[in-house]
């Protein structure tokens, strides 16, 4: 089985959950191989926590459920040292994180102090506990789901920690039809419980080693750096992309190539993944309005920047 | 044709085309030629079929070692025959040149050994125009010319190519330069003749600009001398028949002060020795004493010929005289001369007022002659005798024992004469009337061959009329003599000047009247059965006076033609550098006088113009400094793509071109994808073209994919169609989106 059968093989087992979302599931799947975290913002209800477990279930590995809440600590989640009486000794109980897919589901609603428990898990792929390192397992991927911030009971994630996934992804309605797909289905199961898993772990290793050796053209770095650019001196933004964003962009586009089955970058790679995993780095005005972190706004700027800049020829 | 091929074979036609013109130069041994003939047909082969012959060819090919040996051999051979065989430099230089290029065509590996190759036949280019000044010298060097552009950018391309192949490793093994992109289009070559024709415009201008020390420099072969007969110091009777038919070119004459058809209704005398002394059989001249004349400024050696007067009419004839190069040192002009003008160290007259060199030339000189013919006094047109001076009685009277028959004679010819110019009419009329031109005339065998013409055989050519003449007319007391010289009838109206042959040589008669000088009068009647023009007098006569061009342009061209070139260019200059000062002025006075105007109406009251047009400078300057900058600050990042992907950049640029014309324009900021779709909604006919031409485009601009030949030819072939469907179809209305 080749690298395009598997990705496809991975995106229509998702598909037969989440209807009408192939561009999501694409981008979920493109998220996955380039070794980045997901983060899903919608409003309640929409189908987050059904995508992060398609996806969880249509691969052949370990899967931890974490659901955030106010109450959560760190060590609820990285694992606790617990006194051994027979060993005489602290020994090391692992928590939800070592999993290859761990699930935070309504990430927004603990405090920062537990969201930045999982900083060095997502950016290092280890944890630290007690002056001890414990690395994770490979393939690791958080896939965290939350609601928009102006909602009831939510803590806003803090720069640096939103900065750490390599994307945002909003959901959306479906389309009529397609909610009635949705509404006709058998409801007396979880939609993805019987999904069968199509991939293993290897496989996944396998794809993401795949995705280094895509070839990005000379002329589209600098049409990657000229959009990063653009958005640390455009004057709608207070804050632009870090060079982890450019870096990610670039992971990005390569797994994006990869996912159309191709050995080298387009520049249609780039611009349409820009608004996806540059939206939630940037830091719109003040000025902008009340509404200066929402999803929309963000993604509008990032689209209108992407217009300024050329494509290469 | 594939590149490699092209290249390969280009450069040996290269070393041919300088190989060829080095042949034509020089006499090469015949066993050179057939080795140098060998070698290249090798090497031909070898770029046509080059496994068969690498095959066959494999137990012949020399090792290295021999062909040094070779070499060392052929360096002994140089210096043998420098010193024993030829015995001069550059015969021996050019067969040692040969068999290097021989050894070289034979072992074509390396780029090394191609730049040799081109070292070599420039060398033999070199060395062919060091030893010729003839005229097919030019379209060899023009061949060369050409085939030298296209080697020079084959080579190139091939480099390039190696370089990129040497470069990336990775590239898998489909992109051998054979399947590759590298093929030659018909353009190629247009472009390269193009670029040649260029350069050889720029050579012209660089030929006629730049100063120059000499002409000929090596020529020693062209030193051969055309022997003539009839201007030596003693003319046997009869001499110049036999070189009536001999074609050789021995001068061309021009009359640049005539113009139009009046130069062909006569035919021009060129005089050439003067005798005065007829023993019976041969003429010499008694008046051997020749003195120097005097250079007057710029070249120009005049005369006042001994026994004429100063002429108070009008301006003299001019001519200028190409002469080849001849064994007698006589300069030839029209009747009388009374100048001439040349590079020449010094210039005698005899006191038959004809001009020698002091010794012949050995080489094609090129004068200007200016002669005075006399008209005949009006009063001695009629008198009925006249008073000589004693110089010419006692030399231009003489007659040898003179058969009483010719006496009796000339007495009833002249018999009827009232005057002494009617006699002389009477004499050369019975001549022309009573005696037949011939020139089946035994020579030299006759002891009295002037009896014989005149009394016994009657018939006779130039020489027996003139000399009949003469003897007649001293008989009867009129002093006369005999002129050698040339009659020139071949007019080339392709370049506007006589051609003078050989066969054109003819002898007259000089007649002496006190006052008016010697007249010039020929008894020899027109010689019958002229050749009528025909294709071929056609033919010779353009390519003559192209090779008169030839001569004057190129092999003769002087300083001083170089300083009218120049002269006349910088007149023209200043003409047009005169007419533009004039309309900048008046453009710029507009200008100046529209900007007050301007800045008066704008200032408000009470603020000095000066200041506004100061703030406006300084507006522009910072508007003029502000471009500049931006301009310079765009990255220019192009170079860093490879030919391949400049190939499809070039065609994809094409293609939105194209589109463009349609009335969809491709933003800056759009995808190739995004431009597809666009193309689709609102130009459905073109989007199948489109989308192959992107797809290609996408696979090898962004992914390095090969480019092979037939892609190449496909996509070229789909632009041409989109830009016909472009130019057909009127677009679709704009879409509301």
């Amino acid at each position: 089985m080749n690298s395009s059968q598997s990705i496809k093989l991975l995106q229509d087992n998702i598909a037969q959950v989440i209807k009408g979302k192939s561009r999501v599931i694409e981008l979920a799947v493109v998220c996955l191989l380039a070794r980045g975290h997901l983060l899903i913002e919608d409003v309640p209800g929409v189908g987050k926590t059904t995508l992060a477990h398609s996806l969880a279930r249509s691969l052949d590995c370990s899967f931890k459920r974490i659901q955030f809440t106010s109450d959560l600590l760190p060590s609820d989640i990285v694992g606790i040292s617990v006194f051994n009486r027979q060993k005489q000794s602290f020994e090391f109980i692992p928590g939800p994180l070592f999993a290859h897919i761990v699930l935070a589901d309504e990430i927004n609603r603990t405090t920062p102090k537990t969201q930045s428990s999982l900083l060095e898990a997502m950016s290092e792929a280890q944890i630290s506990v007690d002056n001890q390192t414990y690395p994770l397992h490979q393939p690791f991927m958080v896939i965290a789901t939350q609601n928009p911030a102006e909602y009831h009971g939510t803590f806003p994630l803090p720069e640096s920690q939103l900065d750490r996934f390599l994307m945002r992804l909003r959901i959306g309605y479906p389309t009529p039809d397609e909610e009635r797909k949705v509404l006709e289905r058998p409801q007396s199961l979880h939609p993805a419980s019987d999904l069968q898993p199509v991939l293993t772990a290897q496989h996944i290793l396998d794809l993401q080693a795949l995705v280094e050796k895509v070839r990005i053209d000379d002329s589209l770095m600098d049409y990657l750096l000229a959009i990063v650019q653009a958005t640390r001196q455009a004057d709608v933004l207070s804050l632009g992309v870090s060079t982890r964003g450019a870096l990610a962009l670039t992971k990005a586009a390569k797994a994006l190539a990869l996912v159309r089955d191709r050995t080298y970058c387009l520049p249609e790679d780039i611009k349409e993944l820009a608004p996806a995993v540059l939206s939630h780095r940037v830091m719109p005005n003040r000025a902008q309005g009340a509404r200066a972190r929402s999803v929309e706004q963000a993604e509008g700027i990032i689209h209108d920047l992407l217009e300024s800049v050329p494509v290469p020829v | 044709m594939p590149l490699d091929q092209a290249f390969r074979l280009s450069s040996i036609l290269l070393a041919a085309a300088g190989f060829a013109s080095l042949t034509l130069a020089i006499a090469l041994p015949p066993w050179l030629l057939v080795v140098a003939g060998g070698a290249f047909t090798m090497a031909l082969l070898r770029v046509r079929h080059p496994a068969a012959i690498s095959d066959t060819m494999h137990h012949f090919r020399l090792s290295a070692l021999t062909w040094n040996i070779f070499l060392l051999l052929a360096f002994a051979g140089f210096w043998i025959d420098l010193l024993l065989v030829s015995q001069e430099v550059l015969p021996a230089g050019i067969h040692f040149l040969v068999l290097l290029l021989v050894n070289k065509l034979s072992n074509l590996d390396l780029r090394r050994d191609f730049l040799h190759l081109y070292a070599i036949s420039l060398i033999a280019l070199l060395a062919s125009a060091a030893l010729t000044t003839q005229i097919w010298y030019a379209p060899f060097f023009f061949i060369y010319l050409i085939i030298g552009v296209w080697t020079l950018l084959l080579h190139h391309l091939v480099q390039e190519q190696e370089e990129q192949v040497g470069l990336s490793d990775h590239v898998p093994p489909a992109t051998t330069p054979g399947t590759c992109f590298p093929r030659l289009t018909i353009r190629f070559f247009w472009t390269t003749n193009v670029m040649a024709a260029v350069a050889f415009g720029f050579t012209l201008l660089f030929f006629f600009s730049i100063p120059r020390v000499g002409v000929g420099f090596f020529q020693h072969d062209q030193g051969e001398s055309l022997r003539t007969t009839g201007f030596s110091e003693q003319v046997d009777l009869g001499v110049i028949g036999p070189v009536k038919q001999d074609p050789s070119i021995v001068m061309r004459v021009e009359l640049p002060d005539r113009v139009g058809h009046e130069l062909r209704q006569e035919p021009l005398y060129l005089r050439g020795v003067a005798y005065n002394r007829y023993d019976g059989k041969s003429w010499s001249n008694s008046l051997p004493q020749r003195r120097m004349l005097t250079e007057v400024p710029e070249g120009t050696f005049s005369l006042r010929t001994p026994g004429t007067k100063p002429q108070a009419t009008a301006r003299p004839l001019r001519q200028d005289i190409l002469l080849e190069p001849l064994d007698t040192a006589v300069l030839f002009g029209a009747p009388l001369l009374t100048s001439v003008k040349g590079n020449f160290l010094s210039v005698q007259s005899d006191l038959t007022g004809s001009f020698h060199l002091p010794y012949p030339l050995h080489t094609r000189i090129q004068y200007t002659a200016y002669s005075s013919s006399p008209g005949l006094n009006t009063t001695e047109k009629t008198a009925s005798a006249l008073l000589y001076p004693d110089f010419i009685l006692r030399h231009y009277l003489h007659t040898p024992d003179v058969n009483p028959q010719i006496v009796d004679l000339a007495r009833q010819i002249t018999q009827p004469a009232t005057s002494v110019m009617q006699a002389v009419s009477l004499v050369h009329t019975h001549l022309l009337t009573s005696y037949r031109y011939s020139l089946d005339v035994p020579s030299l065998q006759s002891s009295h061959p002037l009896d014989d013409f005149l009394l016994t055989r009657k018939t006779g050519y130039c020489e027996h009329y003139a000399t009949a003449m003469v003897v007649l007319l001293r008989t009867v007391g009129i002093p006369a003599r005999l002129v050698t010289g040339f009659l020139a009838t071949e007019w080339n109206e392709f370049g506007g000047y006589y051609t003078v042959r050989q066969r054109d040589a003819h002898a007259w008669v000089e007649v002496y009247f006190p006052q008016s000088g010697w007249l010039t009068i020929d008894p020899t009647p027109p010689a019958p059965g002229a050749v009528g023009p025909t294709w071929w007098h056609a033919a010779t006569s353009a390519m003559d006076s192209m090779r008169l061009k030839w001569d004057r342009l190129f092999v003769h061209y002087s300083a001083h033609d170089q300083f009218t070139v120049v002269q006349g260019i910088r007149e023209g200059g200043e003409a047009v550098r005169a007419g533009l000062y004039e309309t900048m002025s008046a453009l710029s006075a507009q200008a100046l006088a529209i900007i007050d105007r301007l800045v008066t109406n704008l200032t408000p009251a009470g603020i000095p113009h000066h200041a506004v047009m100061l703030l406006l400078l300084i507006i522009a300057a910072y508007a003029g400094i502000t471009l500049l900058r931006r301009h310079k600050s765009t990255p220019s990042r192009q170079n860093t793509c490879s030919a391949q992907q400049q190939t499809v950049i070039a065609l994809y640029t094409d293609m939105v071109h194209s589109c463009a014309r349609q009335g969809i324009v491709k933003p800056a900021s759009n995808t190739p994808q995004e431009f597809l779709h666009e193309i689709r909604e609102r130009w459905s006919e073109a989007w199948p073209i489109v989308e192959s031409v992107t797809q290609l485009y996408a696979r090898v601009r962004f992914g390095e994919a090969p480019l092979t030949a037939e892609e190449v030819t496909t996509a070229e072939h789909d632009v041409r169609r989109l830009r016909v469907l472009s130019r057909s179809v009127r677009a679709a209305p704009r879409s509301s989106h």
